[in-house]
């Protein structure tokens, strides 16, 4: 640990001149090391892209192939039409699910989040000690009580349900992670703003909310990864195929003696593509480090 | 100092205001099936009394009794404390060094790094289950092949899932894979933050920078650190479906069994969902307790929510 956090302060400076001899070359080791470990960590993919390309026969065969013989680009076009699962489908469900999801767990913990921030009220430590526990119960465990009131309420089997089940189930972190955010700003610069004549509504807007623009944009990605690859609870309450998301779709495609693993690594790879494109685009809010800038 | 009590009253209604739409979306959707879990586990509750054929039997809590005094339950529990610490300490020593190697490499490692880990976070926990459950196959998988082509003839064959320890650190090494981005971009957005004025005062204070790491990056990093350690536990603590997809439910004689997946083959396979609604309440209790004892040690070192 001693030797992580030593580094830690040049990270914040701003950019130095390049030391020569030593500094440079650790400067290089590091890149070395950042490369090797990447493609250690990426080397999955390498497979699941290999294995989506191979045809059924050969990805079955023992002993396995490195590189396909034949090239098979018409997997990732024949697995949208399979007797197995609707995959059109299942990927607009896992849209909706987690867009849904995403926005309505932040609508409902910025509130509470700021709040929890700013004011001390009797109940708050019992109030965020519940949202913290809230994130210890389970889909697996409470979906039949969550099926017996979606009956109850004429939801079960519908996306709106799943909606609700993942902006639940996302809640707690979501308030943990925008509570310590909204704590991390001086109350004094808010304060400021409310003595410059603004009103609350205009702070909120123009000083607290890019000020803290680095945890919403950290939350939205965490919530949304989280709504995008639930499975226990759709399994559970989604018995209409086309009403899927894609995580369930996948077990469809594996059986107990045939498996198509060639369209479960090919459908693995188009429900990753979106959230990486989406990670590569809002990249440059995680590290842009908004606050410093701020507190001054 | 007195608060006037207009003041209070009209905080009390601010306060239900701001916390309404997380409230209602926790009990509606949290509390009742909650509920729920708590009351079948005092029922014989079978497969003939959920399809109406026989009449519930209240039992009052001798499922707990039975579960309690069943052996197999204690070294579940045990498996899955031991399981779930590796995993943890895992996900955090390589999510702590690669987000401080993340801040120190060029723009390209740096990129790749984060690609790595945003997809290895992005893959459905089914995906990555299946992806390396193949890969360490023994016939279809690449690790095998590579190992025999290596010289290590005797592994040809080798099946890594048989073995209790080595199933299990198979899934381990899945579970840190997909968990390590979690606490390293959270850990990176926490060092990109830190205001350069906080290390420059230090640093014009003449401080070292063992000094200014532990006494001034270190704090403000803490609440960050506590979020990702209690995330972690929880999440790993109640890991489903790794353990199901990779060791075929729980491994031979549900020996790569974890209390989830445990209160699962009761509830869903073995349809004694009393039974398994008990073990869902003890393990929420758990997690309860370890919350619990969490929170007071970060309280007692200073740190507040």
């Amino acid at each position: 640990m001693t030797t992580l956090t030593e580094r830690l302060p040049s990270t914040v400076d701003a950019p130095r001149p390049p030391k020569r001899g030593r500094g440079q070359r650790k400067r290089w080791e590091l890149t070395a090391v950042g490369v090797i470990v990447a493609l250690v960590f990426l080397f999955p993919y390498i497979v699941m892209l290999i294995g989506s390309l191979k045809s059924r026969p050969e990805i079955l065969q023992v002993p396995p192939t490195y590189l396909p013989q034949e090239w098979h680009p018409e997997n990732y076009v024949n697995m949208w039409n399979t007797p197995e699962t609707p995959l059109g489908s299942n990927l607009l469900s896992t849209v909706v699910i987690s867009l849904g999801g995403t926005a309505l767990a932040l609508l409902a913990a910025l509130p509470a989040a700021y709040f929890t921030a700013r004011h001390n009220f009797r109940l708050k430590m019992p109030f965020l000690l519940l949202v913290l526990i809230t994130q210890m119960l389970q889909p697996t465990v409470l979906a039949s009580g969550l099926f017996r009131e979606f009956v109850t309420l004429g939801l079960n089997d519908t996306l709106f349900s799943m909606i609700l089940v993942n902006a639940a189930f996302n809640l707690s972190f979501a308030v943990w992670i925008m509570h310590s955010f909204f704590r991390g700003v001086p109350k004094e610069i808010e304060e400021a703003a409310w003595l410059d004549g603004c009103t609350r509504t205009q702070s909120m807007r123009r000083v607290m909310l890019p000020l803290v623009w680095p945890g919403i944009v950290t939350t939205v990605i965490f919530t949304f990864i989280a709504c995008w690859n639930e499975f226990a609870a759709s399994l559970i309450l989604l018995p209409t195929d086309t009403n899927q998301p894609l995580t369930v779709a996948l077990t469809k495609f594996v059986g107990q003696y045939d498996s198509a693993w060639q369209y479960v690594f090919g459908v693995s790879l188009i429900g990753i593509l979106p959230v990486v494109i989406l990670f590569s685009m809002i990249e440059k809010h995680l590290v842009a480090g908004l606050t410093a800038g701020g507190v001054k | 100092m007195t608060v006037p009590r207009q003041r209070t009253r009209r905080d009390g209604r601010a306060a239900v205001l701001y916390l309404a739409p997380a409230a209602v979306l926790l009990v509606g959707l949290m509390a009742y099936p909650l509920f729920q879990l708590a009351q079948i586990s005092l029922y014989d509750y079978n497969q003939p009394q959920a399809s109406g054929a026989e009449p519930l039997r209240f039992l009052a809590f001798a499922n707990y009794a039975e579960l309690l005094t069943d052996p197999q339950f204690w070294s579940v529990l045990l498996a899955t404390v031991l399981f779930a610490a590796v995993c943890v300490v895992g996900s955090l020593l390589v999510g702590g060094a690669l987000a401080v190697l993340a801040t120190r490499a060029r723009p390209i490692p740096r990129m790749l790094l984060f690609l790595a880990a945003l997809g290895a976070w992005a893959t459905p926990a089914m995906a990555g289950s299946y992806v390396w459950l193949f890969l360490f196959d023994q016939d279809l998988g690449l690790v095998n092949e590579v190992l025999a082509g290596l010289g290590f003839t005797g592994l040809e064959g080798h099946s890594w899932t048989f073995d209790r320890f080595s199933a299990f650190g198979l899934v381990a090494a899945e579970i840190i894979w997909c968990s390590f981005p979690f606490v390293m971009v959270t850990m990176y957005a926490g060092i990109k933050a830190i205001p350069s004025e906080v290390v420059e005062a230090a640093q014009l204070d003449g401080a070292s920078w063992r000094r200014i790491a532990t006494g001034v990056i270190l704090p403000i990093l803490k609440p960050l650190i506590v979020i990702a350690t209690i995330q972690s536990i929880i999440w790993d603590f109640k890991i489903f479906t790794q353990i199901y997809v990779m060791t075929g439910g729980g491994g031979v004689a549900g020996r790569n069994l974890v209390l989830n997946v445990y209160a699962y083959q009761k509830a869903f396979a073995g349809e004694e969902y009393g039974m398994g609604a008990a073990i869902g309440v003890v393990m929420t209790v758990l997690l309860l307790l370890i919350t619990v004892i969490y929170l007071r040690v970060q309280r007692k070192s200073g740190w507040q929510p």
